[in-house]
């Protein structure tokens, strides 16, 4: 939680990740990051001239430490010593992740906290604690202002991208305020919202009202700006899901002065930054794919860190500076149905976006603050060896302390792994093509089934569950806030979540926002 | 509420009786080619009758089929499922027919709760190999249909399929095991414009993503898809 900052761009604790590992080379690593972080000076002159916000959705510390071990096993390495890049940023600290109303959180309420300095209830987006969700009339005057909403105010540029839709809790409650996180679309409004003047998510992205608009927004959801009575381009036996008529998509391109809007990966990659300076790409119906399965897009989506690239290109155009949020949003559903698999590799895949923020921009004028909106009931378990296939099954060491050759038994003589949920779906092995299960009840515990000759690293591999319950559910211990740049000093020691935004205003301003 | 499966149903693929095929009633079926290709195409509507000996219960449901769309409905239960294939692709909805809800799963949704099912045990309620595995016998007709009996075992599960070999569909499954014996049993088969039950139209149903459930199980109807119990 030190509060310093580290010349060296590749971050802290690199030392010990090539290090031979022996008595003397463990000492001197230690060392030598202790003379690193002696030589860190936090950044107090000058602002932050850009500002990225980078949200695992649901990418708690275990997440962290699992997606870290893979990773570096990915490499061909034992994988414990591994850091992914977020890891090395020089500061951290931890957030207080609890909604106004709710022990265990939920996206809305998180981020709302995130991007407006105030804490709310679960379920609301940009609005305050006082409203009661779902009721439009509640919400009248309790709009809470963004700083995506202050940075366009004060000129500067501002971007959302994110693999979910971009009407999903996390990217809306940078832009949109609705007491309900799910009136995505007008369809989705209910007589007393419409009545009472709310307008749907999808429809405040695109009358966004301050400064000259946003300049990026990336990611899924493009059911949501589409008319009934248009086919998806994509999925072209489906529709939209606007009642209005509006095409959102075709306003976008008219609204702004060069615009455009894409929704593969080839007009995508097309895209000459220099050329467009307001972008739309809604690259699926509903969310984008998961890093695994992207490349099996019928249309093609480019990746997290393809669009975190893309971003900070047109973005950097405005010389006065910019705010982008990033959000890797679909390692909270892979974890909600259970399948690790999926959540560590969006988890990397969002390392290696943080990576290509970091190559092109630096530390001096930009701070890049990475974290989660909250946890998962995801653990980290057994006594496995050093180097043990982090989606394996435990195998220990002997008594002398070396490498068993066969997986470790529980107390029902059947072997078990090292990740698993403390509720969810429970196990399950899904061959992909040739499965025949549906629709099964979840499967608590592990009475039915015997691991000893499943592959529990496959792709298809459904970790146990204690409790059963068909969707996995967040967690309520605190998340990890990784830091660099101006300001990044100020988020050290344990935080209300809210305290995010405060770092981040007194970081691009100078100083602290003006009392309420 | 508690929800059934295709294979909690029992229906699942393979399973159920008859006793004795001595006529489904309801015969309206006329106009299916016999191609078996065609068949599987041509829009169809066939009701099914399931019978657990060991709960002495029945259940009626529907199987709908038409090209690329393979509809389950179990009208007593207000439950029902539809399945499409879009090119090589899978996605299933889950209906709740009183609360006029849907849960849509995405083919990797699918991949990552319940499995891939391959679109011709959809298309034939039985895995393709299933028959290759048990011995033709007796030859009969179903609703003026040509049928043959299939017996057999696999495993310690006796296996008696009656089957309609231009519809490629079963008119009855009987699966005994372990002094247990369930049956699926057709009753009614009509042309899907002529039956009773038609397709469902889901526009006006209120979706949900599959992804999104985790985060909405505050709701009192999502939450009965996300704790069934």
């Amino acid at each position: 939680m030190k509060a310093y900052f580290l010349t060296m761009v590749a971050g802290l604790g690199l030392a010990s990740v090539a290090m031979a590992e022996d008595p003397k080379s463990w000492f001197n690593a230690g060392r030598e990051t202790i003379s690193e972080f002696q030589a860190l000076q936090p950044i107090t002159a000058g602002k932050a001239k850009r500002v990225i916000l980078f949200i695992g959705d649901g990418m708690g510390i275990s997440t962290v430490t699992a997606a870290r071990i893979l990773e570096g096993q990915l490499r061909g390495k034992k994988g414990e010593e591994n850091f992914l890049t977020f890891e090395t940023l020089p500061y951290t600290a931890l957030a207080k992740t609890y909604n106004t109303n709710q022990q265990t959180p939920d996206s809305a309420g998180t981020m709302t906290a995130m991007m407006t300095g105030i804490k709310t209830k679960a379920g609301v987006i940009s609005v305050d604690q006082t409203v009661t969700r779902a009721d439009c009339a509640s919400a009248k005057g309790k709009q809470l202002t963004t700083l995506l909403e202050y940075a366009e105010r004060a000129g500067y540029a501002t971007g959302v991208v994110t693999t979910a839709r971009i009407t999903h809790a996390t990217p809306a409650a940078t832009y949109a305020h609705v007491p309900e996180r799910n009136w995505e679309d007008d369809h989705d409004l209910p007589d007393e919202a419409k009545q009472n003047g709310c307008k749907d998510i999808a429809r405040q992205l695109l009358e966004f009202p301050y400064g000259n608009g946003i300049e990026v927004a990336l990611g899924g959801g493009r059911r949501s700006f589409l008319p009934r009575t248009q086919n998806d381009p994509e999925n072209t036996e489906k529709t939209g899901e606007r009642d209005d008529g509006r095409d959102l998509t075709s306003e976008w391109i008219g609204k702004y002065p060069n615009a455009a809007y894409v929704w593969n990966k080839a007009q995508f990659d097309a895209i000459d930054t220099n050329k467009v300076d307001h972008l739309l790409g809604l690259f699926n119906r509903s969310h984008m794919e998961y890093e695994h399965d992207r490349p099996e897009d019928i249309g093609g989506e480019p990746s997290l860190s393809a669009m975190t690239e893309k971003a900070i290109q047109i973005l950097d155009k405005n010389p006065k500076g910019f705010f982008l949020m990033v959000e890797s949003g679909r390692i909270d559903h892979a974890h909600h149905a259970g399948n690790a698999f999926r959540a560590l590799t969006d988890t990397i895949e969002l390392a290696k976006a943080v990576k290509k923020a970091r190559e092109m921009t630096h530390p001096s004028d930009t701070l890049i603050i990475v974290t989660a909106d909250h946890s998962h009931v995801f653990t980290i378990a057994g006594y496995p060896t050093r180097g043990n296939p982090i989606l394996g099954k435990v195998i220990g060491n002997d008594a002398s302390g070396n490498p068993k050759t066969e997986p470790a038994l529980a107390e029902d003589g059947k072997p078990y792994t090292t990740l698993s949920y403390a509720n969810g779906r429970g196990f399950a092995f899904l061959e992909t093509g040739g499965d025949t299960r549906y629709d099964e009840d979840p499967v608590a515990g592990r009475e039915n089934h015997d691991l000893s000759t499943i592959d529990t690293t496959d792709e298809g591999f459904h970790q146990e569950a204690l409790v059963p319950l068909s969707s996995e559910t967040h967690a309520a211990e605190d998340v990890a806030i990784y830091a660099e740049g101006p300001g990044a000093h100020l988020l050290h020691g344990v935080l209300e979540q809210n305290v995010i935004f405060h770092a981040m205003w007194a970081a691009a301003v100078g100083h602290a926002p003006p009392e309420k | 509420m508690k929800f059934k499966s295709w294979k909690g149903m029992g229906v699942a693929l393979c399973l159920v009786v008859l006793a004795g095929c001595g006529g489904p009633k309801g015969t309206h079926w006329s106009s299916v080619a016999t191609a078996a290709q065609v068949a599987v195409d041509t829009p169809l509507a066939a009701r099914y009758e399931t019978f657990h000996d060991i709960r002495d219960k029945t259940q009626n449901w529907w199987y709908l089929r038409r090209k690329n769309r393979i509809e389950k409905r179990i009208p007593e239960l207000g439950l029902a499922w539809v399945w499409s294939r879009h090119g090589d692709r899978l996605e299933m909805q889950q209906v709740l027919l009183r609360e006029k809800r849907v849960i849509d799963y995405t083919t990797a949704d699918l991949k990552i709760t319940r499995g891939y099912p391959a679109w011709d045990t959809l298309t034939h309620m039985l895995d393709s190999h299933l028959l290759s595995r048990l011995k033709p016998s007796a030859k009969t007709r179903v609703m003026g249909r040509p049928a043959i009996w299939y017996k057999g075992m696999i495993g310690s599960t006796t296996l008696k399929i009656l089957w309609l070999e231009d519809l490629q569909l079963p008119a009855e499954i009987v699966r005994s095991n372990h002094g247990q014996t369930s049956r699926v049993h057709l009753t009614a088969l009509y042309p899907e414009d002529q039956a009773p039950l038609p397709p469902l139209q889901l526009d006006e149903f209120e979706h949900m993503d599959f992804a999104d459930l985790g985060d909405n199980e505050a709701d009192p109807v999502w939450g009965l898809f996300a704790h069934p119990h």
